[in-house]
């Protein structure tokens, strides 16, 4: 193997290293353990999304009345 | 062949005719690059979600009228703990409060902090030494995002809001939750239940809606049949309609990107297909050459082969990578709006690192299979045929 071969693929090497180490040292238990507080505090997890994604709040059929919410849980019962 | 030979003439031959590879590195670079990202934000998203659902409530009732969610008596919720089975009624008061200079809205949250149980969760968020000041005076809690909001329009300390009734009340900021909450928090503002109700124009006897636990699973299909009978305005979700509207959103954003990146991977491989098989390309030369030279059928297929497996490895892993540091890093700028909107506040959310193998080697197979395919069926028809055929 040529040495800017060899090098590039110890560039390579270097960089799962790198990507596994991160992953590995990433604290996720204290990340999730704060979102749980926050859950539990709430009692909801409600994603902080734009609202514009939110569809269930714009009535596609009839524009000028509310979104329809769920109604069919309430039927299907 | 010796191995350490034939390495050493692949690198060699890799290295020559680098800037022929750069080019096909660099656009699947690009194409795994997109994908992973999206991947990677899916599956982080979905992973968080899943570990705060795990913690929510069961059940959440609320009040139907005309189709559209109205106020929910509370009395609901005495109701609903005569019914053998369920636990931790909890009454939630929470609604939207526009910011209508801007048109920008914030999630209002009333909290019971009587309930010892908040005020454990409230001192683990916060950090707190001074707790008992937030119960003085009208105090609230805010996210990243409402407090970035607010300081650029001059409300530094407290906010005034308009209630229903036309009365300003000003509320202090206490703290700001810390931005590992952003996913949900970002546009919070938490402040104890009676002062939300009157922020948000609800009486005494009112809540936004109720929640409770049944803590056996196998009972939850029966208990939504129980609930809903009890009053035909009510309207009952469980924790598995939530779980599943939260995959079909992700679900459906991740599968538009996989669509698109299978069409782009279709016209990328028609595209290396053709260019392997074009009759006076060099290669076809170079393969009549090693033929020429006494290379069997099987070493140059074997030559073609490891050369396209170390620009294959060499593009997944350098895309992965770059995904990896944009999504986990860097925190996914301009591509995370596709998934939390941008339109509203400002959020400057970090993911928490998942790697999904399985979505991983998906990845590769999708990607390595036609690749190889459409370099080596073209060497393999050239490879066959007279090798002063193949050098003409």
């Amino acid at each position: 193997m040529i040495k800017p071969f060899a090098a590039f693929a110890l560039l390579l090497i270097l960089m799962i290293f790198i990507m596994g180490s991160h992953y590995v040292l990433f604290p996720t238990d204290k990340a999730t353990n704060i979102m749980r507080q926050m859950t539990k505090l709430t009692h909801m997890a409600p994603l902080s999304l734009s609202v514009a994604y939110d569809e269930s709040v714009y009535n596609s059929t009839y524009p000028e009345m509310q979104g329809l919410g769920r109604m069919d849980f309430i039927y299907e019962h | 062949m010796n191995t350490n030979a034939f390495w050493h003439f692949l690198s060699l031959q890799l290295f020559k005719e680098r800037s022929k590879h750069l080019s096909i590195i660099g656009i699947s670079v690009m194409i795994l690059f997109l994908l992973s990202s999206v991947l990677f934000i899916s599956s982080s998203l979905r992973f968080t979600l899943e570990e705060t659902l795990k913690v929510q409530p069961d059940f959440v009732v609320n009040r139907i009228q005309g189709g559209t969610a109205v106020s929910t008596p509370e009395i609901w919720g005495d109701e609903l703990l005569d019914i053998y089975g369920v636990s931790k009624v909890t009454p939630r008061v929470y609604g939207r409060y526009f910011f209508e200079a801007k048109g920008s809205s914030f999630l209002i949250v009333g909290v019971d902090f009587l309930e010892e149980q908040s005020h454990e969760n409230l001192q683990i968020l916060i950090d707190s030494t001074d707790i008992k000041d937030f119960f003085n005076g009208n105090q609230m809690l805010v996210g990243e995002g409402v407090k970035a909001y607010l300081d650029a329009h001059f409300y530094k300390d407290s906010y005034n809001f308009l209630t229903p009734k036309g009365v300003f009340k000003k509320v202090n900021i206490f703290k700001v939750f810390p931005s590992q909450t952003n996913l949900i928090a970002n546009d919070m503002m938490v402040m104890p239940i009676d002062l939300a109700r009157k922020i948000l124009g609800y009486t005494d006897d009112e809540v936004s809606d109720i929640t409770f636990s049944v803590p056996n699973p196998d009972e939850w299909n029966m208990m939504t049949d129980k609930v809903s009978a009890l009053h035909y305005d009510l309207h009952v979700v469980n924790k598995n309609d939530v779980q599943k509207s939260y995959e079909n959103l992700y679900n459906y954003k991740g599968g538009l990107f996989l669509i698109l990146f299978l069409v782009v991977l279709a016209t990328f491989t028609l595209i290396l297909y053709q260019r392997y098989s074009m009759v006076y390309s060099t290669e076809r030369r170079h393969i009549g050459l090693l033929r020429a030279l006494g290379w069997s059928i099987n070493d140059v297929l074997k030559l073609k082969f490891m050369e396209t497996l170390v620009v294959v490895f060499i593009s997944y892993i350098l895309g992965v990578f770059i995904a990896y540091v944009y999504v986990f890093i860097a925190g996914a700028p301009l591509l995370k709006e596709v998934f939390l909107g941008g339109q509203n506040l400002h959020n400057t959310l970090s993911f928490v690192p998942v790697l999904d193998f399985s979505v991983l080697t998906s990845i590769f197979l999708l990607y390595a299979l036609p690749f190889i395919a459409a370099v080596l069926i073209p060497v393999w028809r050239v490879s066959v045929t007279d090798p002063k055929e193949a050098m003409l």
